[in-house]
């Protein structure tokens, strides 16, 4: 789920014309993508390997959420969208997810996990 | 090989380099780079710089200088022709190839094209937010850095074509070694595969060592007639071949990869056959390859893309020892932008210029009559063929 900076944008288009089809929490989909999975290194957290090796600051606002996972989730009925799955720990490419939503204050997070794993 | 075959008019080819120090501070302004890098480009070719009548550049998210603003800095003459473009690594093939079809038609005699940032200490692509209409969908959850959409690519490429972390490692060590004989390289100290295995993620599935180095600095290459080229400097390479390819649904934005089709062919497939057409080559032919190498998955999927080595089997290929100094096919012959530093392809064009020009050094190609480049990784980019003249 997501953390992030506060007051985040909700995942709902806003581009006219482009409306995400409405989705059951109850469908059953199956992965097609997994990256973006970002670890703490082995007794070295993420944010120090940052200052040590120099390397890009990884949208630094999500920090708190280390590790998450993004992923390109193909629903049964064909359409791809980007979302976190979680827990991430178990997930591999074309495992089946279902989607969860969350409400936050200002929007809810559609985000998916395993498929049987509990609320 | 007959040069520009299907294109009238004059042949051109890429008569000098330039550069500037790769560095972590610059402590410069990107229009100091820029001037030195295209002036020191066109005294590599032994050409004046009231010579020059036309230039090419790209930037991204406006961190760069426009021509005009070099063309005034160096007291330059008359532009006759120009192109800015906001372009990230899929720009430097297309504009030297744009340069090259310029000069064929006579627009131009003489043009540069340079890239030139402060990559490391200025705004950094590696953080950077793309504008665009897809970042709604990528930056709510986190999904917000160049190197995560790549990687995703990287996954699915991996998984589809069973390859894995020796594969992505065996590009970051062939590179590196070359990088050690590279005085401009960022990253130079030795790396085998059990470091590479040692370093953790950054973002699976990539460590530091499958990461570009984000430096300060410019490059610049000048594009004549062969005419002309042949009585300067240094041998011509010859612009045989280029050409930009988007392949369907290239995505909203530079980050939007949703409707794109296959994730293991990158815009390499589907520009090979005209690239190689056009240059009246085969993959056979090509002597040595600079693969557009931001990531280590991006080497492979050009390799795989342009047809260089089958389909699944680019990380046997490289860990074959195929792409070494004395290998098949040599590739990425100066550490590329994963050693040398990320001048966004900028600088894997003017390797490939050394190499067929003969001045590679200590890591000169033995055969170097046909080389091959790539500028970029995912929906779009652009490639060309530079040959020797024969």
């Amino acid at each position: 789920m997501v953390g992030g900076p506060a007051g985040a944008p909700g995942l709902a288009a806003t581009v006219p014309g482009l409306r995400p089809a409405p989705l059951s929490t109850d469908a059953v989909l199956p992965v097609v993508c997994l990256g973006g999975v970002r670890r703490r290194g082995v007794g070295r957290p993420w944010h120090r390997l940052f200052v040590r090796a120099g390397h890009v600051a990884v949208s630094p606002g999500y920090a708190g959420d280390l590790p998450y996972a993004v992923a390109t989730v193909e629903l049964a009925e064909g359409p791809r969208l980007l979302s976190r799955v979680d827990p991430p720990a178990t997930l591999a490419i074309g495992d089946r997810v279902v989607a969860r939503f969350v409400d936050h204050p200002t929007w809810t997070e559609l985000y998916f996990a395993p498929e049987g794993a509990s609320a | 090989v007959s040069a520009l075959t299907s294109a009238p008019g004059r042949v051109a080819a890429v008569a000098g380099v330039g550069f500037t120090p790769f560095s972590r501070d610059s402590g410069r302004s990107v229009l100091a780079l820029a001037t030195e890098a295209v002036a020191g480009a066109v005294a590599d070719a032994g050409l004046r710089l009231d010579q020059v009548d036309g230039m090419a550049s790209f930037m991204v998210s406006d961190d760069s200088v426009p021509c005009v603003a070099v063309s005034s800095a160096l007291g330059l003459g008359q532009l006759r022709t120009v192109l800015d473009v906001q372009l990230g690594g899929q720009a430097p093939c297309h504009l030297v190839w744009q340069a090259a079809q310029s000069v064929a038609r006579g627009d131009a005699e003489v043009v540069v094209v340079y890239r030139a940032l402060n990559g490391r200490s200025g705004a950094r692509v590696g953080s950077m937010q793309f504008a665009g209409m897809g970042g709604q969908y990528r930056y709510p959850i986190g999904y917000g850095a160049y190197l995560m959409y790549v990687g995703m690519w990287a996954q699915r490429f991996l998984y589809e074509t069973g390859q894995g972390p020796d594969d992505l490692g065996a590009v970051a060590v062939s590179q590196r070694r070359y990088a050690q004989d590279n005085e401009r390289a960022a990253r130079r100290q030795p790396l085998d595969l059990e470091a590479y295995l040692a370093e953790s993620y950054v973002v699976e599935p990539y460590r530091r060592s499958d990461c570009t180095v984000e430096v300060d600095g410019a490059c610049a290459v000048v594009v004549t007639s062969l005419e002309r080229a042949r009585d300067l400097a240094h041998p011509p390479a010859v612009v045989a071949s280029g050409c930009y390819r988007a392949g369907p649904h290239p995505g909203l934005d530079i980050g939007d990869h949703l409707l794109w089709e296959d994730y293991t062919r990158n815009y390499t497939s589907w520009l090979r056959d005209e690239l190689f057409g056009r240059a009246g080559i085969g993959q056979g032919d090509v002597e040595v390859a600079e693969i557009y190498d931001c990531f280590t998955s991006t080497v492979l999927m050009g390799l795989e893309g342009l047809g260089l080595c089958e389909r699944g089997e680019s990380g046997a290929f490289v860990r074959s020892g195929a792409t070494a100094l004395d290998g098949r096919l040599p590739t990425n012959t100066g550490g590329g932008l994963l050693a040398e530093g990320y001048l966004h392809g900028m600088n894997t064009v003017a390797e490939a210029v050394l190499q067929v020009q003969g001045r590679g050094g200590i890591r000169q190609v033995p055969r170097h009559e046909v080389a091959v480049v790539t500028s970029g990784a995912l929906m779009d980019g652009s490639a060309m063929v530079l040959t020797a003249d024969r």
